[in-house]
């Protein structure tokens, strides 16, 4: 399968769709056939939350060829309402105002242009409420 | 069951081959292997190779029969192994089993990497498939900014300091000043690696191991064997790998790296030791807080404890457990397929005596750990002196 294809039938790559086990109860993201916590293969997909709390940031003054162009960037791990764990980057805030424990709500963005893969990347980054 | 003996090292200098491939440097790192272990290319039964991306960096895959090719006896069977940053030192684990299991004697094991043909960006992008392609790297994040998220982690925690981070960078450069086959010959003060240019923050230049080109081989055989040679054996006494989710973001925890806590816990039983049996130590310091958190998970200090093991020069090469004196990923470089396989050989000239200016005394146990991406592949070696 060519890249732009893995890019559009992977739903849950930008609409952050993860699983939820029916047997022991836990989510996770990304969607995986069976639950990374207990083995059963009973889950359901499964939309992670809209808001979360940042855990940890960093900015990228570095990076591959497809965002060289947008550096400086935030990236940070989001840890969001219903527990899962995400990375993803921080959008609509100024590097030096942000703090551990901010709120932070998902927004739907453009990842990437002109990257390698010939095509508009979409996705979710986290901007402060 | 078999025992496993290194009986000949080999290593090409880490730097910038411009006129030298991945081929090349894994023969040029061979050749001197075999020499040093006396013996000849038609004693040897096999090849394991480590490379991370061959395919990516010169446009050429199947590296392994390539290797093979370039001695006279390119019939036998070569393996190419690829466990992103690990793939030397998993390599070596492979070759190990190949011994152990009694299908092998004499096994030639190596890695190579030619990487600075490619420009920073392009390098970045490469180590990036490293990571997960699908739910980590189109955010945006890369190698430097995984182990910063990890630095915030290990500082909010316990009250590491940026210092402790620089301090490290300090100490592999001094130790690099010894080491012929490093990178840098480069002595840097706390002040320059603290001040340089930021990479990913906290993470500055000095924090951050460099593009290296470089190439590194091991001869390993059997305890019948080295009766008719005229080597200094070392005998690989412990071995053990683990992995985790590739993703950092579904870790437990971002303190520490269970992979390695793990495939230590594996390599001490086999071995029969614990961490205070250990007197020198290799760990992957492809970034300054990898070689922090690293130290507690192998157990030689308490979780949160390593920066100020640096800080208190524990582990300087004239502390009480010298880590990295051959300049580690820092200093020595960091060519990916090679760095495992160069990690063991630190240990065996420290064990048989050979490592000149930077000498240990009375070393009886080393230990190696190399790990690949943020720590979803950690595979560990443990070495012995032959009584």
């Amino acid at each position: 399968m060519e890249p732009p294809k893995i890019w559009r039938e992977r739903r849950e790559r930008y609409l952050g769709i993860g699983i939820i086990c029916e047997d022991c109860q836990k989510k996770n993201f990304p969607k995986t056939r069976i639950c990374p916590d207990c083995g059963s293969e009973n889950v359901k997909p499964y939309k992670i939350a809209e808001r979360g709390t940042l855990k940890y940031f960093t900015q990228i003054m570095n990076t591959g060829d497809e965002l060289i162009f947008n550096t400086p960037y935030i990236v940070g791990l989001v840890e969001l309402e219903d527990g899962i764990k995400v990375t993803a980057q921080i959008v609509d805030c100024d590097f030096k105002e942000l703090r551990k424990g901010m709120k932070l709500e998902k927004t739907f963005r453009v990842l990437a242009r002109n990257g390698k893969e010939g095509l508009i990347k979409y996705g979710f980054k986290f901007r402060p409420i | 069951m078999k025992r496993v003996f290194v009986i000949g090292v080999g290593l090409t200098k880490f730097g910038k081959h411009e006129h030298l491939s991945t081929r090349d440097l894994f023969f040029h790192a061979s050749k001197k292997a075999i020499a040093d272990a006396k013996i000849d290319i038609n004693d040897v039964d096999g090849i394991y190779f480590g490379n991370l991306s061959s395919d990516r960096f010169e446009h050429q895959a199947h590296t392994a029969a390539i290797n093979a090719s370039n001695f006279s006896s390119r019939n036998f069977p070569s393996t190419r192994i690829e466990d992103a940053c690990a793939s030397g030192g998993v390599a070596v684990a492979q070759a190990y089993l190949a011994i152990k299991s009694g299908l092998h004697d004499t096994i030639l094991v190596g890695g190579a990497e030619k990487m600075t043909n490619l420009s920073t960006p392009e390098v970045t992008d490469v180590l990036g498939t490293c990571a997960d392609n699908i739910f980590e790297l189109p955010h945006g994040i890369t190698f430097p900014g995984l182990y910063a998220l990890m630095a915030r982690a290990h500082m909010h925690k316990y009250g590491t300091t940026k210092e402790h981070l620089s301090m490290v960078a300090v100490k592999n450069h001094f130790n690099a000043l010894k080491n012929p086959y490093a990178q840098f010959h480069k002595e840097i003060t706390l002040e320059k690696a603290m001040n340089s240019v930021i990479v990913s923050d906290p993470l500055n230049l000095y924090d951050c191991s460099p593009i290296t080109d470089g190439g590194a081989a091991l001869i390993l055989t059997t305890e019948e064997k080295i009766k008719n040679l005229d080597v200094t054996p070392v005998e690989i006494v412990g071995v053990g790998q683990a992995s985790d989710s590739i993703s950092l973001a579904n870790r437990k925890s971002l303190t520490s790296i269970e992979a390695n806590k793990i495939a230590s816990k594996r390599a001490y039983n086999m071995a029969e030791i614990t961490p205070k049996n250990i007197d020198v130590a290799e760990v992957h310091d492809c970034f300054t807080i990898a070689e922090i958190i690293t130290t507690e998970d192998l157990g030689f200090f308490e979780e949160g404890k390593g920066g100020k093991a640096v800080e208190e020069g524990i582990t300087s090469i004239d502390g009480d457990l010298p880590i990295n004196t051959d300049g580690g990923l820092k200093a020595k470089g960091h060519p990916i397929g090679a760095t495992g396989v160069a990690q063991i050989i630190e240990l065996v000239h420290q064990i048989r005596g050979t490592a000149g200016d930077r000498q240990l005394n009375g070393v009886k146990y080393g230990l190696a750990q190399n790990m690949g991406g943020s720590g979803a592949t950690s595979v560990v070696h443990i070495l012995k002196e032959v009584d």
